[in-house]
């Protein structure tokens, strides 16, 4: 059976329909634009990006609610923020973005893509277009040349003292022999315990007088002779001697 | 005697030359005639394309019945071959992913992105090849073994212009409308399985399909299917319209064009593939 021209047209019109429609609900799915909800947009500094990419995915406590739109690197060389992520989320999750919210660069799954986690703060709520400092993820590179840098180095140091520190091991396993030979006897056990004990109390009792030097009585004391000893300061010899004559203490001073 | 050596060495020389310039000449000439046809198919195809982008209204009508043949009426086959394609990509990804790595929870990810960078637009236009290529070699060279292309000729019709440009057109539009919505497909059924075997939710699979799912995925996917969609008309109607002889001839251009078709797909998806990435 023969097919009309215009059923031919129809169905060809479908084909391209279907097609469009398929596309742009990808598209939509995957988040380059958006029909329904009207998305925020803000931006996150960073010093180090630690991997994130292009559309990788926002997420605020855990749910999924942006991506990142962009990246560009920041012209100005004596800032500690080398880079900047335009993040589009969507508004519904603005409010949960605060002013002291902080940014992570975190990784999911086995494979370990990227993502920004947005951990909620309390203050005001972030507005719109906002540039805010993101927390730099750890360089774990770094890290490594650093580690590998201190691994050299503590190698150099045992290579370099080798006998000193032979010696120092075998003195201190010689410390520990004579020591618990010391503790075995049990009457000096029973010593070595009491001396526990009073140092024990004597920090006891420092920490009594330490807190009673604190209270207010001994201030109000030592106010008091700070004075006395301002009074003392201007009087002349003679009279301190008349003083201390009267009070009956014989003593040359001066 | 002195004398006629030197007089022999001399005429030697513009002998050598003529040797030598003429090997070239000749190998020239050989090389340009293995591939003469092509230079001039393909020179001929671009000024037919040029004067219908010039005036698209013209072969409107044959553009659409040509979509509604390559495309249309190839929609259920190749829906169905890349959607088992899907199927068995995804239990082979479990099966895999569960032998080295003791869990399976990245085979939407990984199926789905290799069906939209590769398997899907490769699959469609090889299937394409094999029932539009053949087809369209066959309808040619018969024209040509019957001298309807001759008459054309005699009416002061280009055959290029009338048979060849829509069926270009018709065929990259059907390949990129045949790549998407098989490709649809392919993940709904990947899907479906996925639920089915592995467990995984279709809500789960189509998450983790868009976490590693990025839009140059798609883009490389519409490129491809495009240029496939181009060499495969070209390639069938060059082998189509070169035919000489009886119905034996036909069946050559038909063969010819199947097998040089889905070499040069193959080839074009290497080729696309490292100038996109």
């Amino acid at each position: 059976m023969a097919i009309s021209q215009t059923r031919k047209e129809m169905w060809v019109g479908v084909l391209v329909v279907a097609t469009g429609a398929f596309m742009l609900t990808f598209g939509w799915l995957m988040g380059l634009f958006s029909v329904f909800a009207s998305d925020a947009q803000f931006r996150v500094r960073y010093a180090f990006g630690g991997g994130v990419e292009v559309g990788s995915p926002v997420r605020v406590s855990g749910v999924k609610v942006g991506r990142v739109d962009s990246i560009r690197f920041l012209p100005d060389a004596s800032s500690s923020e080398s880079i900047e992520l335009v993040v589009q989320v969507a508004k519904a999750a603005m409010p949960a973005i605060r002013e002291d919210s902080r940014f992570f660069v975190n990784m999911a799954g086995i494979i370990g893509e990227r993502y920004l986690e947005i951990s909620p703060g309390k203050g005001k709520p972030l507005a719109n277009g906002s540039v805010v400092r993101g927390e730099d993820p750890p360089r774990v590179d770094q890290l490594l040349s650093q580690g590998y840098g201190v691994f050299g180095k503590i190698q150099e140091f045992i290579d370099d003292n080798q006998e000193t520190l032979t010696e120092f091991i075998a003195q201190l396993r010689l410390l520990i022999r004579d020591t618990n030979q010391f503790l075995s006897t049990g009457e000096n056990r029973q010593k070595f315990f009491s001396l526990i004990d009073n140092l024990n109390g004597l920090t006891g009792d420092l920490r009594s007088v330490s807190g009673a030097l604190r209270g207010p009585d001994a201030r109000e004391r030592l106010r008091k002779f700070g004075e006395l000893v301002d009074r003392l300061h201007d009087a002349d010899s003679k009279t301190i001697r008349r003083f201390l004559q009267d009070e009956g203490v014989r003593v040359r001073i001066f | 005697m002195a004398t006629e050596i030197r007089a022999t060495e001399m005429r030697r020389v513009p002998v050598l030359a003529e040797d030598f310039f003429g090997a070239v000449g000749r190998k020239a000439l050989s090389v340009f005639a293995l591939y003469e046809e092509w230079f001039v198919f393909l020179l001929r195809l671009s000024s037919g394309l040029v004067f219908a982008m010039r005036k698209p209204q013209t072969r409107l009508r044959q553009v659409t019945d040509q979509v509604f043949r390559m495309g249309v009426e190839s929609l259920p086959v190749v829906g169905i071959s890349l959607g088992f394609v899907s199927l068995l990509l995804t239990l082979e990804f479990s099966f895999h992913m569960r032998l080295v790595l003791r869990q399976d929870s990245l085979v939407p990810a990984f199926s789905s992105l290799l069906l939209i960078r590769e398997l899907g637009p490769v699959v469609v236009c090889l299937l394409m090849v094999s029932r539009v290529g053949a087809g369209m070699a066959a309808e040619l060279a018969l024209m040509k073994v019957t001298d309807q292309i001759d008459a054309l000729t005699v009416l002061s019709i280009d055959p290029i212009q009338f048979l060849v440009v829509p069926r270009f057109f018709a065929c990259i539009v059907s390949c990129v409308c045949l790549s998407f919505l098989c490709l649809g497909i392919a993940l709904v059924g990947g899907a479906f399985i996925a639920e089915l075997r592995l467990g995984i939710s279709s809500e789960q699979f189509f998450q983790t399909m868009f976490t590693f799912v990025r839009s140059g995925d798609f883009v490389e996917c519409f490129v491809k299917s495009g240029v496939f969609g181009a060499i495969l008309p070209i390639i069938a109607a060059y082998h189509g319209l070169r035919c000489q002889g009886g119905s034996a001839a036909v069946g050559e251009a038909a063969t010819n064009a199947v097998v040089q078709g889905s070499v040069m797909v193959i080839v074009a998806d290497f080729v696309v593939t490292k100038l996109v990435r």
